[in-house]
């Protein structure tokens, strides 16, 4: 077998450490996306918590480093995003990449573009656990269990999280005139 | 029968595929039904924006490497000791890190890496590609995650899935080729059924041998009919059909380790041709020249000019 497979070369090693920061910096930097909006400051929060790690790769093991990993980021972006919170509430916070083509009517793709204005602005104005869990499961195809193990609580308080979340949605949506 | 009977998280069950018959009846039946039926349709065509894991990964390093103070101890008297506690130390962590962790296996620039998986199902990754799995748990849950593109041939089994950040892939028995590069999520069966899922779009495709789907960002999803019963690349080939010339000079970064750099021309003219892949000199000028880009090289980047 090729040196390649790594699972037992621990984290130090450059060709691992990529291999794992290839795997989990895209849902780190959107864990964070989705819970505090475009902030460039999260760019930053990411490179330094995959530096923290990397600089402890021999404390951790490769199945302790994820929950490590988003523990540094989220310590370090609760303390910074306090200061940024009503300025985030104007931020967008997802890009609409529907641009395909349809045969369908004007009125029609009016009429959704319309909803996806409301939804995406309902989406801001949720709450950000909620905002977290419900983009993390919908957009990033993660399952309740394995949200739960990012943010270390339990299943059952992901799945509330998740209900409030559509239900505040709902009622966002249908309010609006 | 009300509202009242559903639970507090029946909305999160109802994703999950996780009501009972009555429930769901009762849930269609509601005012609020094709509201929250919208809210899902219209999430699921949502995206975060694209992240550049080459260029964050590049960063990381000449950060840290500028950090770096030399910890280096010395250790003369006691390194027998050490020897022997770091013997037992990694007995210990070979043993926990092979019960529990993912494998991985990743392809460096320019590299195929072939490999097989516990059961028996092959994998060939192309050139900067990599796959993680769970080895011990294989047999029950055959689902591996991939980055970049690999072709795969599969032992008859329970599901076999490869999730990809675009979409997954699944089959019970058979030989496909998945490429999952950016924004570029594209399929091809070669035996047996496939089953894909693209998150983009929330659809289900089924594919039978011969037939290809591919979905690039901002472009409608075709399905593909093809007649090799290999991907190219395993020929040393790279072939593209109608493909922006972003992807094919992306493909062309990760065969020989380049860097293109460019300006003010537009990197979404489609391509439909092939280069070698293991011959930099006569790629660059296949594709370069179909396109009418001039081109100096240095190092290992290149510059294009109109």
């Amino acid at each position: 077998m090729p040196d390649s497979k790594n699972n037992n070369a621990g984290l130090c090693k450059e060709k691992s450490f990529q291999a794992f920061f290839n795997t989990n910096a895209t849902l780190l930097r959107n864990y964070l996306y989705y819970k505090y909006g475009g902030n460039e400051d999260i760019d930053d929060i990411v490179q330094d918590s995959f530096i923290k790690l990397w600089d402890n790769c021999t404390k951790v093991t490769l199945e302790t480093a994820k929950s490590y990993l988003f523990r540094i980021a989220i310590n370090q972006s609760t303390s910074l995003f306090r200061h940024n919170a009503v300025k985030l509430k104007h931020q967008k916070e997802v890009k609409n990449i529907n641009h395909n083509s349809t045969n369908e009517s004007p009125e029609y793709i009016l009429e959704e573009k319309e909803f996806m204005v409301k939804l995406e602005n309902a989406i801001s104005s949720l709450p950000e656990r909620q905002r977290e869990v419900f983009l993390l499961n919908r957009i990033e195809k993660k399952t309740y269990k394995e949200i739960a193990e990012l943010s270390g609580v339990s299943v059952k308080a992901i799945e509330k999280l998740m209900h409030k979340a559509l239900l505040k949605l709902r009622t966002e949506i249908e309010n609006i005139p | 029968m009300k509202m009242k009977k559903l639970d507090d998280i029946f909305l999160s069950r109802w994703l999950n595929n996780e009501l009972s018959e009555d429930e769901l009846t009762q849930f269609k039946a509601s005012e609020h039904y094709d509201t929250y039926v919208n809210i899902i349709k219209g999430t699921d065509k949502l995206q975060a924006p694209s992240y550049n894991l080459n260029e964050v990964f590049l960063s990381i390093k000449e950060n840290r490497n500028k950090n770096i103070i030399s910890t280096k101890k010395s250790s003369k008297n006691k390194w027998q000791l050490g020897i022997a506690a770091s013997v037992i130390l990694l007995i210990g962590l070979f043993a926990y890190i092979n019960f529990f962790s993912a494998t991985v296996y990743s392809s460096d620039f320019g590299k195929q890496l072939a490999f097989e998986l516990p059961d028996g199902s092959k994998v060939l990754l192309n050139s900067k590609s990599s796959i993680e799995f769970n080895e011990r748990n294989w047999n029950n849950n055959r689902t591996l995650k991939l980055q970049g593109e690999a072709f795969f041939d599969v032992e008859k089994g329970n599901t076999f899935t490869v999730k990809t950040s675009q979409g997954e892939v699944s089959v019970l028995g058979t030989e496909f080729n998945v490429k999952a590069i950016i924004d570029l999520f594209k399929v091809s069966c070669y035996e047996g059924k496939v089953k894909v899922e693209d998150y983009t779009d929330a659809s289900v495709r089924n594919l039978t041998p011969s037939l290809g789907y591919q979905n690039i960002k901002n472009q409608d999803a075709i399905t593909l009919n093809f007649n090799n019963t290999r991907p190219e690349w395993m020929n040393q080939q790279s072939v593209f059909k109608s493909t922006p010339i972003k992807y094919v000079l992306r493909a062309l970064e990760k065969q020989y380790k380049l860097q293109f750099e460019y300006q003010g021309f537009d990197d979404s003219i489609l391509f439909t041709g092939s280069f070698p892949n293991n011959n930099k000199e006569i790629a660059l000028q296949t594709v370069l020249k179909s396109v009418n880009l001039k081109y100096t090289i240095q190092g290992n980047s290149i510059i294009l000019e109109d």
